[in-house]
């Protein structure tokens, strides 16, 4: 069973990254009455499969929990899983075609801002529903699309707050350096009208951009060092590049000599995957936000951990068993308050579950009693500021008291 | 591996008991371990400069000494989180399984319901923890005689306004340091000096921050400048702007050099990559998609090998890159040979056939190596001699990793040169580019040509792959990264000319890396595409052209 399923996958993985988009593999076969499908876009492919890749075995994990315990209304969920490839328009072909062909009730998906536009329209067509586990630019507020985690105002002014405060180090100067699509871009310019807000002028900040996939920082980080050493006060850099550009960034630096105690590093999409493979020796007291740390101490953490451990060693995924990051407690959170959800609608049809949604919480692994709002789909969490250990993870720095509301709209963009 | 072997003969001498400290001693310990326990950054960052200048309050050596390696001990603690204190503020330092009073250093026990808890190191603590574990270093080292770390050096460069101003007294007195550390403590002092109202004690200070030009003392120049009031001697104000011009001029022409070299330094990236696909598709015109997965083997073979030392030969390790060397280009050359018997020899005559087949091979490679390695970057060993770099004008930092990648793409194309130009099978090769039948007709193998080509392609983008391994990620799908690129470079350099190829790779670099300061990483990439497109346009050829009978 676990060869038959063990050449499945990677026949799938095959066949997915091929030119044959409109691929599809199912993980339990064919369909049949008694089932109900919910759908992954994620890639597995392209330049965002490293940390991507993962959040479909995510949902298929959450999923199994979800039939262990009886499924669904008496259903049992079957996970529909596509590879997009890291190309944005391809989300939205395989978006359409798991919502027509494959009739799914959910979607669980996307990474990159740029791919979640691609697929809005595609959900808001078709009456679909699409819960999307990244912390965001905000901005946004579409009625078929779950905002599993948080916009700017409740994760990165909180943790800038902090950097600019007397603990933090008084920062006072910033080099933003981002991947060149909408996510960075909007959140630099809600940073830039936070300077704004504090008083900080035009000279004490610089932004740049680099391409998706992007590699060379050898330049950028010349200047950054040449930044860093004029006059005005303590420098830090806020990091908004994605994907495989932020070891290569972290190569460069540490290749360069930049120590955290030099000038530290905010890197708001760093993730404990990403130190896989770098000497985090030189990088210790970078820091990250998120909404969730590995390190924290809680019963539904230690469960999910071991539960995830467990699954990659009995499915012989090629994925790392002791590395959980915030965007996969956030699918694994999305399947679940999918389900409260729909138990609550007594039906699978989207109109009635998103009528259900107003007050639905979860005991999320990060230790907060997440929850939902019915005015718009944000879910409230809790944030966290990780600073890089030894260890290639996060030591947990700061957190928050409560769950801030999130503000879809920010007032500094 | 100083501050590891301090670090144990502190312990060492704990376990002794020779610790002597008097009644005043502890006092002032104990409040330093007080502030450190706060963590609160102000009261932590005035504990570790309490404590820098705790080590030289004695004149005695065996004090010195003593209080030195006890500092050490504890900002080492401070920094591993070792350092746990007690709710009241007394401190502990943690080992394997025992407990040892900070201040004392003696064996100790604590109620098992008094909790302990480590010092948050906030932002501004670190800094601090650095620069006084630097200058107590070579405190140490001025008494005991022993080297002191790269580290420590380079904090002492990167922060010199923080350094405790006692211990630097301390240290500029001292006869015995190497030339190296005065030159770096004659530095520091120039900060400190330039406050300093004497004119030669200013100029002194000048002089010194004119010959270490930098950003960082431009900055502390131009403040001074700023400071200085109307009042000031007219020589002051002279010898400062003087002063700021030539240090100005230097980064400027460290700035133009910075960009010079990273230029190199990419170019000799893209030449790597792309010389193996000048082979295999310049020279034979197979149209390999697959050759960016050949970099990636190349790179998993050097890491096996990594891994292999790392378990068998440990003291190879820091060779492991040079060790690596034959295995990956055999290696790799070896599976290219078997794809070329397997796949590609059926489709010499239909190009568009082999486009399709090295795809589907290049799929099958990366996810052949996800199955077997999984899908998360490789971690690779950096050994000591390409860590860090060397500052040579103004802000010009030339990192050797980069020098190296640099220098081996020289030693590849004079091989690669020599192979194809002064060989027996490099006249083969280029016999049968130029009219295969009539090479076959004068008795040349040219199936086995054909194999030997391939696998020398391959080889050469395996040694790519080995030395990209130090700067890039390395992970399945890498390759993918490089074949556009590669593409680029060999069809802009002309179809079958390595010197084309060199070329290519040195203007699409050096113009990229150029264009990048000015208008940004993504406006490079298109004006650079744009050009290439233009060139194209007037020499479909590529740069270099190679006359072959068609």
């Amino acid at each position: 069973m676990i060869n038959r399923r063990k050449f499945l996958q990677a026949s799938g993985l095959l066949a997915g990254s091929s030119l044959a988009p409109a691929f599809l593999s199912s993980t339990f076969g064919a369909g049949h009455s008694g089932t109900q499908k919910v759908g992954c876009l994620f890639s597995s492919s392209g330049a965002m499969a490293n940390v991507e890749g993962r959040l479909n075995s995510v949902v298929e994990m959450a999923v199994a929990e979800l039939n262990a315990a009886g499924g669904v209304l008496g259903k049992t969920i079957e996970t529909v899983i596509t590879d997009p490839a890291s190309d944005w328009p391809l989300y939205a072909q395989n978006g359409r075609q798991l919502l027509l062909q494959e009739q799914c009730k959910a979607l669980f998906g996307c990474w990159t801002s740029v791919s979640r536009k691609s697929v809005l329209p595609v959900v808001e067509q078709n009456d679909g529903l699409l819960y999307y586990p990244l912390h965001f630019e905000g901005e946004e507020n579409s009625n078929s699309v779950v905002y599993m985690n948080s916009p700017p105002a409740s994760s990165v002014l909180p943790a800038l707050e902090y950097m600019m405060s007397e603990d933090g180090g008084s920062a006072s100067r910033f080099y933003m350096v981002g991947s060149d699509y909408v996510w960075p871009r909007t959140i630099n310019k809600i940073n830039k009208g936070y300077f704004a807000s504090k008083g900080i002028t035009e000279e004490s900040y610089r932004e740049t951009y680099v391409p998706f996939g992007f590699s060379n920082f050898q330049n950028i980080i010349n200047d950054i060092r040449d930044f860093a050493n004029q006059p005005g006060g303590k420098p830090i850099i806020i990091l908004t590049v994605v994907g495989n550009s932020i070891p290569a960034f972290f190569k460069e630096i540490i290749n360069q000599g930049i120590l955290a105690s030099d000038i530290p590093i905010l890197g708001l999409d760093v993730l404990e995957a990403d130190l896989e493979g770098l000497d985090t020796s030189s990088l210790v007291g970078h820091l990250n936000c998120w909404a969730y740390l590995q390190n924290v101490e809680n019963a539904e953490n230690t469960k999910i951990k071991s539960a995830w451990s467990q699954f990659v060693s009995a499915n012989g995924l090629p994925y790392s068993p002791d590395v959980m990051i915030d965007p996969m407690v956030s699918a694994y959170d999305g399947v679940h308050m999918w389900a409260k959800a729909v138990e609550r609608a007594g039906t699978f049809e989207v109109p009635a579950v998103k009528e259900a949604f107003d007050g639905i919480t979860f005991n999320c692994p990060s230790g907060y009693e997440i929850s939902m709002s019915g005015e718009n789909n944000y879910v409230a969490r809790g944030v966290f500021i990780g600073s890089v250990n030894e260890n290639q993870g996060f030591d947990i720095l700061w957190q928050s008291d409560d769950t801030p509301t999130p503000v879809p709209y920010s007032p500094y963009a | 591996m100083t501050f590891l072997r301090t670090y144990l003969l502190s312990v060492l001498l704990a376990i002794a008991g020779s610790v002597s400290a008097d009644g005043q001693d502890r006092q002032d310990t104990s409040a330093i371990v007080g502030g450190l326990c706060s963590s609160k950054p102000t009261q932590m960052n005035q504990a570790l400069n309490a404590l820098g200048s705790f080590t030289v309050e004695s004149s005695d050596p065996l004090v010195i000494e003593n209080n030195a390696r006890w500092a050490l001990w504890i900002i080492s603690a401070l920094t591993k989180k070792q350092l746990v204190c007690s709710p009241t503020g007394s401190g502990f330092v943690k080992g394997e399984d025992e407990l040892r009073d900070a201040v004392t250093r003696e064996l100790t026990k604590v109620d098992e319901n008094v909790k302990l808890k480590a010092p948050f190191l906030h932002l501004p603590v670190r800094p601090t923890a650095e620069i006084i574990a630097a200058t107590t270093e070579m405190i140490l080292a001025s008494v005991t005689n022993d080297a002191v770390s790269d580290k420590s050096l380079e904090s002492l460069d990167k922060k010199p306004e923080q350094v405790n101003s006692r211990q630097l007294s301390y240290l500029l007195k001292q006869s015995n340091l190497p030339g190296r550390q005065v030159k770096q403590l004659e530095l520091v002092e120039a900060y400190q000096l330039l406050r300093s109202e004497d004119l030669t004690d200013y100029s002194t200070a000048l002089a010194v921050l004119r010959e270490n030009a930098s950003r960082k003392s431009l900055t502390a120049l131009i403040e001074i400048q700023s400071s200085l009031s109307p009042e000031a001697s007219g020589s002051k104000v002279e010898m400062t702007s003087n002063a700021i011009n030539a240090i100005e001029t230097e980064l400027q022409i460290g700035q133009f050099l910075s960009v010079l070299y990273s230029g190199l330094s990419y170019s000799s990236i893209l030449f790597l990559a792309a010389i193996g696909l000048a082979i295999v598709f310049g020279l034979m015109g197979v149209i390999n998609l697959a050759q960016g997965e050949f970099i990636m083997i190349g790179a998993y073979i050097t890491f096996v090998i990594q891994e292999l030392l790392a378990s068998f030969a440990y003291g190879l390790m820091p060779f492991y890159l040079l060790i690596s060397i034959p295995f990956v280009f055999v290696l790799t050359g070896g599976i290219g040979a078997a794809i070329e018997y397997s796949v590609i020899r059926h489709l010499y005559t239909r190009p568009l056939m082999t486009l399709l087949a090295t795809w589907g091979v290049s799929i099958f490679l990366v996810n052949a190596v996800r199955v077997l390695f999984g899908t998360q970057n490789l971690e690779f060993y950096v050994p000591h001699y390409l860590v860090g770099g060397v500052t040579l004008f103004g802000d010009f930092l030339v990192t050797w990793n980069r020098l190296a990648t640099i220098g081996f793409a020289v030693l590849v194309l004079l091989l690669t040169w020599i192979l194809v130009n002064k060989t027996r099978f490099g006249v083969n090769v280029r016999a049968v580019t130029e009219n295969r039948n009539m090479a076959g007709a004068i008795g040349i193998d040219t199936r086995k040509v054909d194999v030997l080509s391939f696998a020398l392609g391959s080889g050469l983008a395996g040694l790519a792959g080995l030395a990209l391994s130090t700067i890039y990620n390395v992970n399945p799908t890498m390759g993918t990264n490089f074949i556009v690129d590669a593409f680029m470079v060999v069809v802009l350099g002309g179809v079958g000319s390595i010197w084309g190829t060199l070329l290519a790779a040195l203007l699409v670099g050096i113009v990229n890396v150029a264009i990048e300061p000015v208008y940004g990483a993504v406006a490079a990439k298109v004006i650079v595409m744009t050009l290439i497109i233009v060139v194209i346009q007037f020499r479909p050829e590529g740069l270099f052209s190679l006359k072959v009978r068609k």
